[in-house]
Formats: C-alpha cells, structure tokens, sequence
C-alpha cells in the first residue's frame, strides 16, 4: 500500500516537473491581421488571418493541442476551440513549428458562445466589435497549459451603409417635381479608413406603369 | 496551350459542357412538362383549341443617338456617353385563335451594363445574357404559358420577383391550381483579367419554382422554392473580390380578401446561403429545412424573413399598412438590390374629405436593423410625410407636401454617432386663367428643406438648408395649335463653408403643323449655378425637335440638342460643348 502510494507520488511529480519543464521551453508568438473579413468562414481560406509561431528550446520534443480563445472588448469570451476536435500537435526540439488560421481555429472545432453564436449561426460574421485571441498549447489529456498564451488584438468593422432619408424609398417623382428636389442618404458609418467608398447617383425617366427597374436595364453605361 | 493534333483534357471544358448539357436537359424538360400536363388535365385542352386566323400585332423602334463632346480651356472631361447607340426596341404579338404569342426583343448596338461587369469582346451568348438585351417570347394558350429567352419570374416579395434570367419556364393555372417552374442565367459568365483590369463575373443560375391554389373566397396559398447558385466552371479565370455563392429560399405565401373592402397577405421564408462555394462542406453548420436544397458548407448560414400586409380601401377613406422584418442573413434569391437586415412598421392611411374637394394621404413608419446583433451599433428611422391638394374653385387649387425623416443610432462614441432630421415643407398654389387668348396654368411652389446632422464631425459640413422658388406658366395659344411654357427657378442652399446658388430660366414651344401631323418644338433654358464667393457658372441648353406621324402607320422623331457650359472663376476660362442628336423611326402594326 505504501509503496502503491509512493509510486503514484513519484508519478505525480515527474509530471509536474515535466511539464514545468515544458512550459519554460515553449514560447509562443501570435500575429493577428487588424481587420480580418467579417465572415468567418474565410479566415479558413486565408491562412494569414492569424499566425502562431510555436519554439521549442528544449531538448525534448513536445506533444500538445493548441487551445484559442477569442474575447471581445469587455473580456467577454464569444469562440474557443474544444480541445475534443483539435488534432494533436508535436513541437520537435530545438525547432521553431507555424500554424496558420485553419490550424489555430478549425471550422469544426470553434464553440462560439453568447449572443455571437445565434450571429453567427444567421449571418456566417463576427460581430462588429474590437477582439482579444489568445492562443497556448495545452497538454492533451490533462488540459493543462505548456505554455503562457500568445495574445492579439484585432477589429470587425461592420459598416452601415447609406440610407435614404428622402425622398422616401419606391416615392413616385414627376418630371415637374424634380425641379427643387433633394436627395438625402445617411454617411457611411462609420467612415472608411482607406476612402475607397464612392457613391453613384443616376437619374433615370420611368415610363407610367413601367417597374423601376426597366430603365435600369436600359441605361447606357459602358 | 495545346499542340495542333493532339487531344487533352481539360477539367473546365468538361464541366462547361456537362452544364450546357444540364441546362439544356431541364428546358426540354420545361417544354416537355408544358405539353404533357395540360394532356393530363383529359382530352378537353388540346381538342378545343383554335389556331386559325393568325394576325400579328404591335410596334417596333428603332433609334439612334449620335453624340459629340468638345472641351476648351485645358479642360480634361471623359464623354458622357458612347458617340453612337443603336438600338432596336420591338414588341410584336402574335395571335391565333387561342394562341397568344407576346414577343419582347430589345437590342443595343453599343455594350451597356448596370449589373454586371463589361465583358470585353463579348460573345453572342453573353450578348444576349446581358439584362439590357432582351429576346423573349411567352406564348400562351388558355391556362398554360411557356416563358422562352429573356422573361422576369415574380414569385413572391421574399424568394424572386425582379431578377430578369435568360432561360425557360412554364406556367401553369388550371382552374383553382397554380404551378410554375423555371430556370436561366441570372448573371453572365465573364472571366476575369488584368489588363485591362475586368473585375468578372461567375455565370449564376437561378431555378425556381411555385405550387398554389385558390381557394372559393379568393384566397390563396403558395409554396415557393428558389435556388440561385455561381458556376465555378463558367469562368477560366476567376473573378476578383466575389467568391462563388449560393443561396435557397423557402417560402409559404398567401392572400385572404377579408371582405370586399379589406385585404390582407402574409409571408414567412427561410434562406440558407453559402458565402464562399469553395468553403469546406461542414457537419456543424446546419440549414435546417432547407438541408435537401443546398450543401452545407463552412462558410453557410440560414435566416429567415416575414411579411404581413393589409389594405383596406372604404368610398371615402383606405389605409394600408405592412410589417416586414428581413433577417441579417436573410438572401433572397431572385432579386436584385434588397435590403436585408431590417424590420420596418408602416401606416398609410388616405382620405378625401369635405365632398372630394381636399385629398389627403400621410404616412408614418419605423425601421430599425442590427437583427442579429452584427452592427457595433443599431440604427433606427422614424418616417412620417403628409400629402394633400385642395381643389379650391374651377381655377385655383393648393398643393400642401410636408416630410420628416429622422434617423439615429445608438453609438456611444462621437465620430459614429448617427443622429440625422431631414425634414421638407413646401407649398404649390395653382391658378388657371385666361388672358389676350392665351390659356394660362399658373403655378408657384415654395418650398424649404433642412437637412441636420448631429454628428459632431459630419455635422459641420453636412448640416444644410434649401431654400426654393419655382415659377412655371403653361400657355395654349387660343384656337391656334400652338402650346408653350415658361419657367423660372431659383434655389439656394447653404452648405456649409459656401452658398450654392442656382437659378434657371427656360421657355418651349410647339406648333402643330399639317393637320397636327407635324410637331415641330424649341426649347431654350439658361442656369446660373454658383458655389461660395466664386462667380458663377453658366450654362445655356438649346433643343430643337420634331414629330412626324407618316404614311403607313410610321412615326419619326429628330431632336437636336446643344448644352454649353462654362465655367466661372473656379475653372477660369474652362467650358465644354454637347451636342445630342436623337432619331427614332417607329411603326405600329
């Protein structure tokens, strides 16, 4: 019985050491794009969206998962990844191992949580909001860390695009009537940072009856 | 690139030709569908159908605009538009008995796109898939109609109801049953390049179909299934910014006549759509029912929308009013420019009071969006208008319009803070009146718009009143065939920084000539437009027309019209010159 005991003391604390020693030799390092898409789906196809560079200084290589998490502005987590349906990881010694987004963040195995699930679930996007991903490797049994997580800050920017206030949206003009009339959209919101945003305007004469949209179809524009 | 004599095999050949192939199997199975339905309905369809005494009818245009531009004073200006268009309008119908065959053909000389991107060097097929041209044919005879070559399928407000394909369809209402199918490109393939840059376009297909019936009181009930879905094999080389998409709708339709004053109608719908078709299929991502109509894939969502309406129209009075909420990710698939994300609350209620002499209409709504909470920040709109004429006696009537849009949102910070009112009062006494022979309509608007922006950093610039004055007579000479027109504007508005100014005087007139089958015309207007402390621009338009009617049924109009403008002190010395020349030959028959 002692002895039983003794051995599962020694057990314990090879682990405990291995493990401090696995924590002391990784360093992870994240790059996070600023502005990522909105969709999240394409973070998948983008392998740059979010990096995560793995060293192993020491002598021994180490098996893990990489566990992400992802907060939003008020230290409300909204995605992690489960542990269940990340894939094993191996960092070999002496080396310095990249994975890309669909490494960090695999499609199948991100949980959103809060109201950024049912967002997600109806629109495929992340909430327009500013984001904390931390990204560490975990043991993969005991879930404990290996390493300090990597932390990146990044935004969604979700832009509301230019309504009309007047004249009201389907309102019927007459020819007589457009003298004096003025047309008024809300900005775009919130401003474009690279000014790529244009408007174009076109004044196009409907026959009576006619759909809107049959002048449109026949407006010379090349 | 292939040597001469040997055969390789090309992926993107092979898919092009198994969809041509698809394509063309689901039309013969279209036509094959319209001619064998109506044989189940019995013996009675095709047994009592006339097709003698075949006549054709309608009209056909052709025109040509012809355009030239000059610049002066170091002026750089891109023309306005193509030096020559041609275009041939025609929309003859054959009858034969029972038969009805509408023909709608509509062809531009010179390429002209609004919603997909130029396609240079275009073949005939993206020729004729081009929306601005159309070549259709709807022949129909009693309950069944066959939609061949350009035609708009309009399904419901939620699945398709604007998007012109270029395909084939068969509808179908025999007695109280309703059945309709179709499919054709929406949007013609272009693949992309570089030099020149053509942004391109995937060819995408839109299917759909439509099963209802109608009930003994009128009512009706639909079911509606649209799928619209991008050809990843349409192109060679992909296009820039849009990945491949797909979307289905699913939907239930209906109308209920209350009484014979009262109607209402009703839709509920679901979307599924896929933003990216080169995304991963997905086990997680679920569509819901709309599972056995479109592949789950990563990068896959599902929304739903729903409309209520009412009208109800009395002797005196009617209102209608409608709710519609449209969910974030809600798509709907046959239709261009909607506006998701949003749920809207409207009233329109309308009157003629005091015995028809005052008619007024008014109508009050809201709108909010951020439905599924993707927006930093939710945005709501209050609208409100009132319109009403008076008919005052025989020669003086009153014209009263008053608007009040207002829209914020709920953004804490100041640069995206959204808080905008424009509002619009203006009022248009008319009086009629006759002197030295001349029959005069007299008409004076006055109006006033303000236009505030409560944004601290838009607002500076933004914020702005329009103040305006409009004059306009409109004379018919006596016994003489003889009419004219003259009008004066004057408007300003006060932008911020600067003053716009404008003010316009223009005069027309036509004669009637040769037993009023000559209309000859003149037209003269000069405006002088002004910003700030520059002086003014000027520009003067000058237009010559006439209308013919000819022999045998022809019609002909000529217009010849010349815009001179220059510029005042902001571009000292600068002017262009237009000059249009329009030409239409037009034949009924």
């Amino acid at each position: 019985m002692r002895a039983m005991l003794l051995r599962r003391a020694f057990l314990l604390t090879a682990i405990i050491v291995c493990a401090g020693a696995a924590y002391g030799q990784i360093i992870p390092r994240l790059f996070v794009t600023p502005q990522p898409p909105a969709y999240f789906a394409d973070w998948q196809t983008q392998p740059y969206t979010v990096q995560l560079t793995v060293t192993n200084t020491g002598n021994t290589a180490i098996n893990g998962k990489i566990s992400t998490t992802i907060s939003s502005v008020n230290a409300n987590r909204i995605a992690s990844t489960s542990a269940q349906n990340m894939p094993m990881v191996m960092i070999p010694a002496h080396s310095t191992i990249t994975f890309g987004t669909a490494d960090l963040l695999p499609f199948n195995a991100v949980q959103f949580e809060g109201p950024a699930a049912a967002s997600m679930a109806r629109t495929g996007k992340l909430p327009g909001d500013h984001y904390t991903i931390c990204a560490s490797l975990v043991d993969a049994n005991a879930q404990t860390p290996l390493s300090d997580p990597a932390c990146g800050m990044f935004s969604v920017t979700s832009y509301q695009p230019p309504i009309l206030l007047s004249p009201p949206d389907n309102a019927q003009l007459t020819e007589g009537s457009l003298r004096g009339t003025m047309f008024h959209w809300t900005p775009v919101t919130p401003m474009p940072s690279n000014a790529a945003c244009s408007i174009r305007f076109s004044l196009l004469k409907s026959r009576p009856g006619s759909p809107p949209r049959v002048p449109l179809q026949r407006i010379n524009h090349s | 690139m292939a040597s001469s004599g040997t055969i390789t095999y090309s992926p993107v050949r092979h898919a092009e030709c198994a969809r041509r192939v698809r394509n063309v199997a689901c039309i013969v199975l279209i036509i094959c569908f319209a001619c064998f339905v109506p044989a189940v309905d019995g013996q009675s369809f095709w047994s009592g159908v006339d097709l003698s005494h075949p006549t054709v009818t309608g009209s056909a245009t052709f025109s040509g605009d012809f355009y030239h531009m000059g610049t002066d004073g170091g002026l750089v200006l891109a023309a306005r538009q193509p030096l020559t268009q041609l275009r041939l309008f025609a929309m003859p119908t054959i009858t034969a008995g029972d038969l009805v065959v509408p023909i709608s053909i509509a062809f531009t000389s010179w390429q002209t796109n609004w919603f997909t991107p130029y396609a240079p060097g275009q073949s005939f097929s993206q020729y004729i898939q081009n929306p601005m041209n159309t070549l259709g044919a709807s022949p129909h005879i009693k309950w069944a109609r066959l939609n061949l070559g350009s035609f708009t399928p309009e399904l419901s407000e939620l699945t398709a109801g604007n998007a012109q394909i270029f395909g084939a369809g068969v509808d179908l209402s025999p007695e109280t049953y309703h059945a309709m199918l179709f499919t054709g490109t929406m949007q013609r393939s272009i693949s992309s390049q570089l030099s020149p840059f053509i942004a391109g376009a995937y060819g995408r297909s839109l299917t759909g179909m439509q099963l209802g019936y109608t009930f003994s009181n009128k009512a009706t009930v639909a079911l509606n299934l649209v799928h619209a879905a991008d050809d990843t094999t349409s192109v060679t080389s992909p296009p820039y910014g849009a990945p491949p998409q797909e979307a289905v709708d699913l939907s239930l339709s209906g109308t209920y006549p209350v009484s014979e004053h009262l109607s209402a109608k009703a839709e509920v719908a679901a979307s599924a759509a896929t933003h990216n078709m080169r995304s991963d299929e997905s086990s997680t991502v679920s569509v819901g029912i709309l599972a056995p109509f479109i592949t789950a894939r990563t990068s896959s969502r599902s929304d739903y929308a729903w409309n209520v309406a009412a009208n109800y129209t009395g002797a005196t009075w009617g209102m209608n009013g409608k709710i519609r909420y449209v969910g974030d990710g809600y798509v709907p698939a046959g239709y261009l420019f909607t506006q998701s994300d949003i749920f809207e609350v409207a009233v329109a209620p309308h009157a003629q009071l005091f015995n028809n002499i005052v008619y007024a209409a008014a109508t009050i709504g809201y709108r909010t969006d951020n439905l599924a909470g993707t927006k930093a920040a939710t945005t709501s709109q209050i609208l409100a208008s009132l319109m009403a004429t008076a008919n005052l006696s025989a020669d003086w009537s009153l014209a009263f319009n008053a608007t009040n849009f207002g829209i914020r949102n709920d953004a804490s910070s100041d640069t995206l803070k959204i808080q905008t009112v424009s509002r619009t009062v203006s009022i248009t006494p008319s009086y009629r009146f006759s002197a030295f022979n001349i029959r005069h309509t007299a008409s004076l608007t006055l109006g006033l718009d303000t236009y505030t922006d409560d944004n601290t950093v838009t607002g500076v610039r933004a914020s702005n009143d329009t103040r305006i004055i409009l004059l306009n007579d409109g004379m018919i000479f006596g016994a003489s065939p003889m009419t004219g027109s003259v009008y004066i504007n004057v408007i300003s508005n006060n932008l911020p920084g600067a003053e716009l100014s404008t003010t316009a005087v223009g005069l027309s007139a036509a004669y009637a000539l040769v037993q009023y089958k000559l209309w000859p015309g003149a037209s003269l207007a000069y405006t002088s437009s002004s910003t700030g402390p520059a002086t003014a621009n000027g520009q003067i338009i000058v237009k010559l027309s006439c209308r013919a009617e000819l022999p045998s049924r022809l019609t002909l109009n000529v217009s010849s019209s010349w815009n001179l403008f220059t510029y005042g002190s902001a571009l000292p010395g600068a002017s262009f010159a237009e000059n249009i020349v329009r030409t239409s030959l037009s034949r009924s028959f």
